[in-house]
């Protein structure tokens, strides 16, 4: 099934989203006694199965799942998780668990699918910093701060004059002889920038739909990757996030605005590329670097372990993939879930089977492929 | 024409010294000299320091930020754009690029702020006592897992990077001085910390475990003794490695760059003699760093040395903010305004491993040249900021400009900068669309926008990109 | 180490902690100012972080013992728009007119309440003419129901009447008695007469309620380390190896004063924020004390989150001393409540309310027990 147009979302819970309010195991007693202050009521519970449900505020995502295009990874994480934002996420980006990691796995993936760098725009991530998951050295990133129509240099300047002054902007950084090494560099660095510009922002110039998304940062974000998608302009790689799941307060109500905004931009941006026919060579993962804490504390609940992640798509397999891992008090790590599925697991069934990439070196190790892809 | 020169080198000495400076104190310090100028550099105490109380009235989570930006970001780019110790907040920025220690691990904010605050203090003083000083440093020994360095079971993380990437580089000893020099560090940990549920952080205090240090004999550099960490250090900087590295550090943060730092046992340094001058004055003032630096700034290989150093986004961040002006004073997107250097590729407080950042020409790549030319022409495009008053200011007194005046006199004001003749041409050709700008009768709001056009190409210009 | 502490006369005795750390609901984020309602509970303000995170006013009942706290309401949280707030400062209650008044010193206006928290109406706007407010700091109200507002960033008090209106103001920048430095908050004693943590200047204010200067207390002096002592943060506050108030200036020296209460005796409580400590002076200014945070059991909120964190409780269990967590780390905020006699101080970088008892009827115990 991996095919060289497939492409892949990452959609970043960050902050650490709380798996047991996500997918609730609402017939288990040890969730009421461990979530006093917020636990979800069961008539605020849409049941998957007999087993899981899903909070009334992630509604949209029961779609997904009745059309079995939603893949449950369950318990994922790794042994010796961090409780540390930081550190969590990192090890997320690099598949690194013991040393400070330096390359990131979607980095590497793009140096796979480009060594030679020529699409600059292959890696298209929805705001104004880089992530560690994306950082390999020489692979473009095209970083997209603000809206995709002003993405690109001196987006003070706009109107009639944008042409113009953008022309002389690459004149100024047209190679000159014998300006050295670090300043024929600059020019390269310009002009491929400039070319990705060009590129880019053809997609929302030529976009049209019908498809009405939430104003949210984060359905704003989904409509800027859905617009470049559709342009076929040869972006594969594309990043996002949503913040912040550190629901240590008040957790009731952040969580379901987060989730809200989250299942409601996800349903959204499916239903635009479906409009528009780009669906079928799109999966989108959705993680958090971390679960929480079991019990709660009478308003929130504190970092975690063991999470869950979501594979979403037309050709996904939907469907449980591990277990939850036991809420039993002697099963717990220092209060936590024990993780029982490697995050890498989710990575290698991606690489593999999706995007037709020796997984071993990208994820360092080879891990047990959950079948969420054929 | 010599008194432009001058200015020309105090900016160059004040881009190096410190973040750069604005034209009305150039010509201050230039009015007291170049001399007198290094020195007030060199001793931060006679300036007031930063006004802690005022940054935490507005932002009390400044103080204590945790583990999430940007807090710790707010307080640290609040010191360097409030600073009137220049060379102080930059020689932590130095030895931050060293000693490179990340909240990614640490994962307190409050831990890294602190120790910067160790490198504000210790940073130009004796490289031997700052060593002792980072060796205690908890936020340290945490990062390369000292605390779990045993007598009975050797971790080699800090005795490793201690050598390779603190004093004395790759290929200047042997995995035996690395296992030796790990033992000599067994029991340097720290108390274990009031967590941070549910008040809020607390710091760690460093701690000294005899029981747990291993006090065998150990043979290290070809030194043989029952060695402690101090006497570790002793012997490391008695190295002539710890010198050539630690001098050529500070060639390429202050004078030109270099290639990368594990390229430095294959290729030689770009200017031999010069570092050979500074290790010879680090070796004989006993590792004075005031000492290097005063014979730094004052070598001619330095004065020399103009546009030869990429700006670190630090750099750029910081030195458009003093500029500019205006962000002296907290205010609501502090936080966001603080990350930028991170849009640019440097996460200050969170460099991406113990390695610290690779500087020169890898700051550059096409995504973080288009965030540092942005940013840099959003803030310098903004003509009612104090600091492009100023050059507006400089410019109206003449009545009205040629389009080579604009050109020339915004080139100068904001450096002086220096650009290739195909560049000026590009800034000439648009400067000619507007033709003579004037301050007269009605025109003096357009005449005020050409001037800002203006510095926002100039800030594009490649030239710019340096430092 | 003690929990009650004697001198010249007067008694107090440490009561509980009411909070947490929290971005929201039960626990506090960076108190700036507080204020007491009729019954002896508290309105804050809280500061929050550049995520807007944490900002709002919250009500919060303080009870006379350990596990009374409650939150009563929230509101002012951050935002656009009537009844939100950007940089939430000064906070002060009405109960007579059930109102709650309170500052935002980023947009220069004040925001007015019902004590449920139910928004009514905002006034002010920035500038430095009459009514025009420059960050705006403490606020308190007069028996006829008008409002003193701090005019931090104008360097001056004024006056307005309870629907907004400007009603008069006095001050200006400046050290003399009768001028301020950014002053922060304020308080009315019995006779009316005002009292204004001068913090800039480092010394209390005392004016009559017509603004006349009736009395400067303090002078700066700032807490040094003691060798080998820990520092909490690198501000302090410092506990040294042996002695628990070590590195204090005098206690007529202040270091950024925020805030003054005065009790029912006319007893004088300022908060030295910058050292720390609550420092207490009869009404004539005599030193008679400092209290420097005592709370050595856990509130009743913060239990809860260490009783859901087992690595905290584990972490807890292996510290060789509580001691720095007993202790006030910039304390914003103090206020006296006559009812209960209970002195209550917002300990902001704590995120905790700390309760003291004023003992009436103290009996000694026999020295040789």
């Amino acid at each position: 099934m991996a095919n060289t147009d497939n492409c892949i979302v990452v959609l970043q819970l960050t902050g650490g989203n709380d798996y047991l309010n996500t997918t609730i195991p609402y017939n288990n007693p040890l969730y009421k006694d461990n979530r006093p202050a917020v636990g979800i009521p069961d008539n605020n519970i849409i049941h998957l199965d007999a087993t899981y449900g899903i909070p009334e505020y992630i509604a949209p995502m029961k779609k997904f799942w009745d059309a079995g295009q939603m893949a449950i990874c369950h318990g994922v994480g790794w042994k010796e998780s961090p409780r540390s934002h930081f550190r969590a996420m990192d090890i997320w980006h690099t598949c690194e668990p013991i040393k400070v990691g330096t390359e990131g796995w979607l980095g590497r993936v793009a140096r796979e699918f480009d060594p030679n760098k020529e699409n600059v725009v292959q890696v298209v991530s929805m705001g104004p910093s880089l992530p560690r998951a994306l950082v390999c050295p020489g692979v473009p990133v095209a970083c997209v701060a603000g809206p995709l129509e002003r993405y690109g240099f001196l987006p003070q300047v706009q109107g009639n004059e944008r042409a113009h002054v953008l022309d002389r902007f690459a004149k100024m950084y047209s190679p000159a002889i014998g300006a050295g090494p670090v300043m024929d560099y600059l020019s390269e660095t310009a002009i491929d920038s400039l070319k990705g510009e060009d590129i880019i922002k053809v997609a929302p110039q030529k976009y049209s739909s019908t498809v009405q998304y939430p104003n949210t940062p984060i359905a704003r974000k989904l409509k800027g990757i859905a617009q470049t998608h559709i342009a076929e302009i040869g972006s594969r790689i594309f990043y996002c996030d949503h913040s912040t799941f550190d629901t240590h307060a008040g957790e009731a109500p952040a969580h379901n605005a987060l989730w809200s905004a989250v299942s409601q931009g996800v349903d959204a941006f499916f239903a635009d590329l479906r409009e528009h026919n780009k669906s079928q060579n799109v999966i989108m993962l959705l993680f958090s670097e971390f679960g929480r804490r079991v019990h709660d504390n009478g308003s929130g609940t504190d970092h975690g372990a063991g999470g869950v992640a979501f594979v979403l798509g037309d050709k996904v397999k939907g469907g449980h993939y591990g277990e939850m891992p036991s809420l039993e008090a002697g099963k717990l790590v220092q209060g936590d879930l024990d993780p029982n599925m490697d995050f890498r697991s989710v990575y290698s069934t991606i690489l593999d089977k999706w995007l037709g990439l020796n997984p071993a070196p990208i994820v360092n190790g080879t891990f047990e492929q959950p079948a969420f892809l054929n | 024409m010599a008194y432009q020169d001058d200015i020309a080198l105090m900016a160059h000495l004040m881009r190096r010294a410190g973040f750069g400076a604005r034209r009305d104190e150039l010509e201050a310090r230039v009015a007291k000299g170049y001399d007198a100028a290094v020195e007030e550099l060199l001793h931060p105490e006679t300036q007031p320091a930063t006004d802690e109380y005022a940054l935490l009235r507005y932002q009390p989570a400044a103080l204590l930020p945790g583990g999430q930006p940007p807090m710790g970001n707010v307080n640290w780019l609040y010191h360097l754009v409030n600073t009137k110790r220049p060379l102080e907040e930059k020689m932590a920025l130095f030895w931050h690029h060293v000693f490179a220690t990340g909240n990614s691990k640490v994962d307190n904010y409050d831990q890294l702020l602190e120790q910067i605050q160790l490198f504000r203090e210790h940073g130009m003083g004796n490289y031997r006592e700052l060593l002792s000083i980072v060796s205690k440093n908890p936020t340290m020994i945490f990062w390369l897992d000292n605390q779990q360095n045993h007598g009975t079971a050797v971790n080699e993380n800090w005795g490793r990077e201690l050598l390779e990437l603190f004093s004395l580089g790759a290929g200047n000893y042997t995995e035996v001085d690395v296992r030796e020099c790990s033992r000599a560090f067994t029991g340097w940990t720290f108390e274990t910390k009031i967590p941070r549920l549910p008040y809020g952080r607390f710091p760690w205090k460093f701690e000294y475990r005899p029981e747990d240090h291993d006090d065998g004999e150990k043979v290290f550099l070809g030194h043989k003794g029952h060695f402690n960490g101090e006497d570790i250090l002793d012997i490391i900087v008695q190295q002539p490695a710890c010198g050539k590295f630690i001098c050529r550090h500070l060639y390429n943060f202050f004078v030109a760059d270099e290639p990368q730092v594990p390229a430095w046992p294959i290729e030689a340094p770009r200017n031999p003699k010069a570092i050979d001058e500074m290790v010879e004055v680090f070796r004989d003032s006993k590792f004075d760093m005031r000492a290097v630096l005063r014979h730094m700034f004052n070598a001619d290989w330095f004065k020399n040395a103009r546009f030869q150093h990429v700006k670190s986004p630090a750099e750029v961040v910081v030195g458009t903010l003093r500029f500019v002006g205006g962000s002296e004073v907290p205010r609501p997107g502090y936080g966001e305004l603080s990350m930028n250097t991170a849009y640019m590729g440097q996460d200050l407080l969170n460099p991406p491993s113990v390695e610290g950042w690779h500087t020169g020409k890898e700051w550059i790549n096409s995504g973080s040249l288009m965030a540092r030319i942005n940013f840099m022409a959003e803030q310098i495009g903004n003509t009612s900021a104090l600091g492009v008053r100023g050059i507006i200011d400089r410019l109206r007194v003449k009545g009205s400009l040629s389009p080579e005046q604009l050109v020339d006199g915004c080139l100068d004001l904001l450096g002086p900068v220096e650009v290739s003749a195909d560049t000026k041409a590009q800034l000439l050709s648009q400067a000619n669309e507007w033709g003579q700008i004037s301050w007269s009768n009605g025109s003096s709001a357009a005449s005020d926008q050409h001037v800002g056009q203006m510095l926002q190409l100039i800030v594009a210009t490649r030239e710019y990109q340096f430092a | 180490m003690a929990l009650t502490t004697v001198a010249r006369g007067r008694v107090y005795d440490w009561s509980h902690a009411i909070g947490r750390g929290a971005a929201t609901g039960t626990g506090f984020n960076y108190v700036q100012t507080m204020c007491l309602d009729k019954n002896g509970n508290a309105y804050t303000t809280n500061r929050g972080n550049e995520n807007n995170f944490g900002m709002r006013a919250n009500h919060v009942k303080i009870g006379t013992a350990a596990g009374e706290e409650d939150l009563l309401a929230e509101f002012f949280q951050y935002g656009e728009g009537d009844g939100k707030t950007t940089w939430p400062f000064g906070i002060a209650v009405d109960s007579e007119r059930d109102r709650v008044y309170c500052s935002d010193e980023w947009t220069s206006t004040i925001s007015v309440f019902d004590t449920g928290g139910k928004f009514i109406a905002k006034f002010g706007k920035p500038g430095s003419g009459d009514g025009e407010l420059s960050h705006p700091a403490g606020i308190a109200v007069e028996k006829s129901g008008n409002v003193i507002v701090v005019d931090a960033g104008n360097n001056r008090l004024q006056v307005f009447s309870p629907d907004g209106k400007f009603a008069g103001k006095c001050g200006g920048p400046g050290k003399a008695p009768g001028e301020f430095d950014q002053p922060w908050g304020i308080t009315l004693d019995k006779d009316g007469n005002i009292l204004v943590a001068d913090w800039g200047n480092n010394r209390i204010q005392k004016l009559s309620p017509q603004g006349r200067p009736l009395m400067c207390l303090g002078s700066y002096g700032k807490s040094s380390k003691p060798e080998g002592a820990y520092a909490v943060t690198p501000l302090g506050p410092y506990v040294a190896a042996e002695g628990e108030r070590a590195g204090h200036p005098r206690t007529d020296q202040f270091n950024h004063p925020t805030d003054v209460a005065v009790d029912s005796d006319g007893d004088i409580y300022v908060c030295d924020w910058g050292n720390h400590r609550v420092c207490i002076f009869d009404s004539e200014g005599g030193p008679i004390t400092t209290l420097v945070g005592d709370s050595q059991v856990m509130s009743k909120w913060g239990n809860m989150s260490v009783s859901a964190n087992p690595d905290m409780m584990k972490a807890r269990r292996r510290v060789k001393s509580l001691e720095p967590e007993w202790r006030f780390c910039f304390p914003t905020a103090v206020d006296f409540d006559p009812a209960s006699d209970q002195i209550i101080v917002a300990d902001s970088q704590r995120n905790r309310l700390q309760v003291y008892k004023k003992v009436r009827n103290y009996t000694d115990f026999q020295a040789n027990l």
